[in-house]
């Protein structure tokens, strides 16, 4: 339990959890319209199954958030390389994550014998455009806004 | 000089010998290890093994070779043969941290040839690193430092390494200005614990420290908070109310806060409690503060579990809490002015502005009421301080309040009493000392109720008046300080009144100082009367502006010019001291220095000279001896008086009248003087008295100058009146008042002289009442007529008929005036008479022989007498000189056929004058 609240509290302190802004058009008037489109790869959560597969299923969904924050991260500082704030956040973001990702595992490892995890790996966007580097970052923002209310609930 | 030939020479040695072998630099054989490091204290041992083309070139082997460490040769007894090529040394106990070793033979047995050399390192292996702590500033990366333990000697390297459970972080490696700390270089995740620790190794070894497993949220360092603001309220002036902003951290930690306040001039802050700032929040009301106060604020915080550390402090913040009705009455007081005119008296009421602790505000004015009966009262606002009014002699009630914003103060009430008021019971024990740096009073309260108690005081200055301060003291208090610029040095005078209901009482005052010092001058001694043995030394007592204390004792030295300083305390009471057992006729030095308990003056020096003789001592001296020189000269008169008959047997011969006496012959038929010699023959009675002869010296026939004519008069006169004559008409037993030129000075008579005259006494054949038949006169000057006179009084009576001569007119009146005298007092005796002569006409008498001596000298004698004396002096007096060159003779008649007296008078040369 304490594993779970520490997990809670550092969500709380995610800097991208702040309300998020337009970046202008065409996002100005259709931000609704193009970042509700639901993400297929994000792992699935069941809220009402065991508290071991929902940590199992915790790890998953913050691996995943912790690797495509990766990938933005990276896409961030070639999209913005000045902009050392948003990388910064960025960066603690990931780092964040790592660490619920730890703690976790180590729940799972204390509680469950869980001694090995699988993470299915996050689709290369390197090769996607600008816009559509954008629109997944906003799509996945807006899932975190989505999932992060739903596991904090589940917890 | 030689050992660099011969270093030369190797060195050229060498570079030949391996050009002929053809191999540049190529060592003769190796050092094993070559690069050593040693643990200090441990033993070491390394072998030096020879090439076989350089044993066979050099002809050496490992017998040859020697050992240096730092260029000084190794004991052999070190060394050990291994083989014929290799040779070892063993050091014990290294203890120095770098040594250089050598591997050395001689080649051709005499030049010494070096074979390899290396670096031994020593040094030690690290210690554990201890204390390992870490701390995380908000939005900085996590810094942790520890304790590297000893110095190694050796180059150590500090590895922070850190992990979580599932991953392992980069090292970290200290920076070289900063070897015992080290700054992560990524964000810490808080709520993620994460273990850390550190690695030490060096060339020696390598230790880890203890690791430690912590929270990073645990060792967070927030910011401070900021943006702090205080306000105050209008409702309760004891309240403040602090607000500021947290740091970001808030918004997933909780914290808490450390509040400190302090007044705007305090040194030291005050803590809001704990357990009231515990919690997040982002404002706090302070209470219990004072009104109308200016407060400062600052504050810092940390996590509310007290894990981490706290943030630095915020910067200051500021502000006054709102007014509040002055919490006391104001200190109240009055003076009266002693001049009273037409029935009212000058009132000065003065108080005190109150301290910002007790106005609570600003002050806006004062209102005075004077009461003089219930129904009559004045009411007075006034701005400042004091209030003069005049009042009548009745009895006054007198009120004083302070007015600020939000009210007035208590009334602070003064009771002005009648004229006619007698103050009474003052405090009693009033005493004052320094204590603190402070001037404390403290008395004894009298038995009756005191409203209060007024202290005032002032310095006292020779220089300036008594300027008054003073305080109100309540009624209980009976030890206070006085609240003014007290002032080192100087004198206060502290006065303490006692204010009963009906008005004050009596005042006590005592003088005390803040903190003595020496005086600033000695006092002034001098001498109020100097003695033979002894002086009273005076001085006045030192200005109070120069006391700078209490004058507890005077100290006086004196001394001689070369004696030892004499000390005298003297007690401060007193100005004046008697110094004793001083030596007459001496100088002394006197100096005086005035003690207070911090210290001493002297004064200026003074000397002063002690007389030889004590007062009156010289007339204790002079007069017995007077007394006694008039005892002796009374009883030496007496005697004289009553041996009159023997001294005048002695030294005042009978003379022979010459009235009396029988002179043969008196003519130029008179039988020559040699004839005179035979007494028998002349004089067969026997009776032939003595001869006396003056000489005047001939040769002076010029009359002298004025001047020393009376020079000539005046020794005359001294020598008449010395009495030394023993010639005819002499002097008196002591002091013969009556002038008689002797024959006995005749060295003297003749220097005053200008001629010689031979005086010769007269002789006569008869003597008392003998008649001579023939008058015969030797030429004589003698005044025997004179003293015959004085035995016979009747022959005065011829003088009578002398008077009636020719040219001696002054000696005839003078003569006269003695027969006179003696015509009217023959009864009295001879002696007395002549004593009575002398007494009276002493004076009379030098001024007739200075008259008669002129006028026979310059004048008178000029022509005649002179000139007869010439002739006497050259002639035979007795015989052969008195062929009529004495012109004039009175021949005096006898009285009774018996001729008087005898006055040669008229001499025309010699000056002489017979007395």
């Amino acid at each position: 339990m304490a594993s779970r609240g520490r997990a809670c509290a550092a969500a709380g302190y995610w800097p991208l959890a702040a309300p998020y802004h337009s970046q202008g058009e065409p996002f100005a008037s259709m931000v609704d319209v193009l970042c509700n489109h639901d993400l297929m790869d994000f792992p699935s959560f069941h809220a009402d199954g065991k508290r071991k597969n929902k940590l199992v299923e915790l790890y998953h969904i913050f691996s995943y958030l912790g690797s495509s924050l990766g990938n933005i991260l990276q896409y961030q500082r070639t999209l913005n390389p000045s902009d050392q704030n948003l990388h910064s956040k960025l960066s603690s973001s990931v780092g964040t994550m790592r660490g619920i990702l730890s703690n976790v595992f180590c729940h799972l490892c204390n509680k469950y014998h869980v001694g090995h995890m699988d993470v299915a790996p996050v689709s290369d966007t390197s090769a996607m455009s600008t816009f559509e580097n954008k629109r997944l970052g906003c799509r996945l923002l807006g899932k975190y806004k989505q999932v992060i209310t739903e596991l904090a609930q589940a917890f | 000089m030689l050992t660099w030939w011969i270093t030369i020479v190797q060195a050229l040695f060498m570079f030949f010998a391996t050009e002929s072998i053809g191999v540049l630099l190529d060592p003769c054989g190796l050092i094993y290890p070559e690069s050593p490091v040693v643990q200090l204290g441990s033993n070491f041992t390394a072998v030096c093994v020879l090439k076989e083309e350089c044993m066979n070139d050099y002809a050496v082997n490992s017998e040859n070779i020697f050992w240096k460490t730092n260029h000084a040769t190794v004991p052999k007894e070190q060394y050990t043969i291994i083989n014929r090529t290799a040779s070892s040394v063993t050091f014990t106990d290294i203890s120095s941290l770098n040594t250089q070793l050598t591997c050395n033979f001689y080649a051709f047995g005499q030049i010494e040839q070096n074979v390899y050399g290396i670096t031994i390192i020593s040094g030690l292996p690290p210690e554990k690193p201890t204390n390992l702590n870490c701390i995380v500033n908000e939005d900085r990366y996590m810094m942790c430092q520890w304790d590297p333990g000893r110095k190694t000697g050796l180059e150590t390297n500090y590895t922070l390494k850190s992990e979580w459970i599932t991953e392992k972080f980069a090292d970290c490696k200290p920076k070289h200005d900063t070897p015992n700390s080290c700054i992560l270089d990524y964000l810490p995740v808080f709520f993620v614990n994460i273990e850390v620790w550190v690695e030490a190794e060096n060339a020696l070894g390598k230790v880890t420290s203890d690791h430690i497993n912590f929270d990073p949220v645990d060792k967070v360092k927030p910011h401070a908070p900021h943006n702090l603001s205080v306000r105050n309220s209008e409702e309760l002036s004891s309240i403040l109310k602090l607000a500021w902003i947290n740091p970001s951290i808030e918004g997933f930690i909780r914290l808490k806060y450390d509040i400190q306040y302090k007044t705007k001039d305090a040194s030291s802050w005050s803590q809001i409690p704990p357990e009231d700032t515990s919690s997040t929040r982002s404002s706090f009301t302070i209470q219990d503060l004072k009104p109308f106060t200016e407060y400062v604020f600052r504050m810092r915080c940390m996590k509310e579990d007290g894990k981490g550390f706290w943030s630095d402090w915020s910067e200051e913040a500021s502000g006054i809490t709102y007014e509040a009705r002055p919490s006391k009455e104001p200190s109240f007081w009055y003076k009266i002015d002693p001049s009273h005119t037409h029935g009212y008296r000058p009132v000065k009421l003065m108080w005190k502005t109150l301290p910002p602790f007790e106005a609570n505000g600003k002050i806006l004015d004062y209102e005075v009421t004077l009461t003089r009966w219930k129904s009559h009262f004045q009411n007075y606002r006034v701005n400042d301080t004091k209030l003069t009014v005049n009042l009548t002699n009745d009895r006054y009630i007198a009120t004083l309040t302070a007015r600020n914003l939000v009210g007035r103060s208590d009334a602070s009430i003064l009771t002005i009493p009648a004229c006619d008021f007698q103050a009474s019971h003052p405090v009693t024990d009033l005493k004052a000392f320094p204590k603190d740096n402070r001037l404390w009073v403290e008395w004894t309260a009298p038995n009756e109720s005191v409203n209060k108690y007024i202290v005032e005081w002032c310095v006292l200055s020779d220089h300036s008046p008594c300027i008054q301060d003073w305080q109100q003291e309540d009624g209980t208090v009976h030890l206070t300080y006085l609240r003014g610029d007290i002032k080192e040095s100087k004198c206060y005078l502290i006065t303490v009144t006692p204010v009963y209901p009906d008005g004050p009482g009596s005042h006590e005052s005592v003088r005390a100082y803040l903190k003595q010092a020496a005086p600033s001058k000695g006092p002034t001694v001098r001498t109020k009367k100097v003695g033979k043995n002894e002086a009273v030394l005076e001085w006045d007592k030192l200005p109070v502006d120069d006391q700078n204390g209490f004058i507890r004792n005077y100290t006086i030295l004196y001394k001689t010019a070369f004696g030892n300083e004499i000390a005298v305390n003297v007690d401060s009471s007193h100005t004046e001291y008697t110094l004793s057992s001083l030596t007459s006729d001496t100088l002394y030095m006197v100096r005086m220095a005035a003690y207070t308990d911090e210290g001493g003056k002297y004064g200026p020096g003074f000397t002063f000279t002690t007389p030889k003789f004590a007062q009156g001592e010289i007339e204790a001296i002079v007069v017995p001896v007077c007394l006694a020189f008039l005892l002796t000269t009374l009883l030496g008169v007496l005697f004289c008086f009553n041996k009159r008959d023997l001294i005048k047997k002695h030294i005042w011969p009978n003379v022979p009248d010459p009235s009396k006496s029988h002179i043969a012959q008196w003519s130029p038929h008179t039988p020559p003087r040699h004839n005179f010699n035979s007494k028998d023959q002349m004089y067969p009675d026997g009776n032939f008295t003595d001869v006396s002869v003056v000489e005047i010296e001939a040769n002076v026939k010029k009359p002298l100058p004025e001047d020393l004519k009376s020079l000539d008069l005046f020794k005359k006169e001294k020598i008449s009146t010395e009495g030394h004559s023993s010639g005819i008409g002499g002097s008196s037993c002591m002091s013969s008042s009556r002038p008689s030129i002797s024959s006995s000075d005749e060295n003297e008579s003749g220097q005053n002289t200008s001629s010689t005259v031979q005086y010769s006494t007269v002789v006569h054949s008869g003597y008392r009442h003998q008649v001579p038949s023939v008058q015969v006169f030797s030429r004589s000057e003698s005044t025997q007529p004179l003293l015959d006179s004085e035995e016979r009084p009747e022959d005065l009576q011829l003088v009578e008929n002398v008077d009636s001569g020719e040219g001696i007119l002054p000696r005839q009146q003078y003569f006269k005036q003695n027969c006179s005298q003696h015509e009217t007092s023959q009864d009295i005796p001879h002696f007395e008479r002549s004593n009575q002569v002398s007494s009276v006409s002493e004076e009379d008498f030098v001024r007739l022989k200075q008259q008669q001596i002129s006028d026979h000298i310059s004048q008178s004698c000029g022509s005649g007498q002179m000139k007869m004396f010439q002739e006497v002096s050259t002639a035979d007096v007795f015989g052969l000189g008195t062929k009529g060159e004495v012109e004039i003779f009175e021949t005096v008649g006898m009285d009774e056929g018996m001729p008087k007296s005898y006055l040669p008078q008229t001499v025309r040369q010699g000056g002489y004058v017979p007395q």
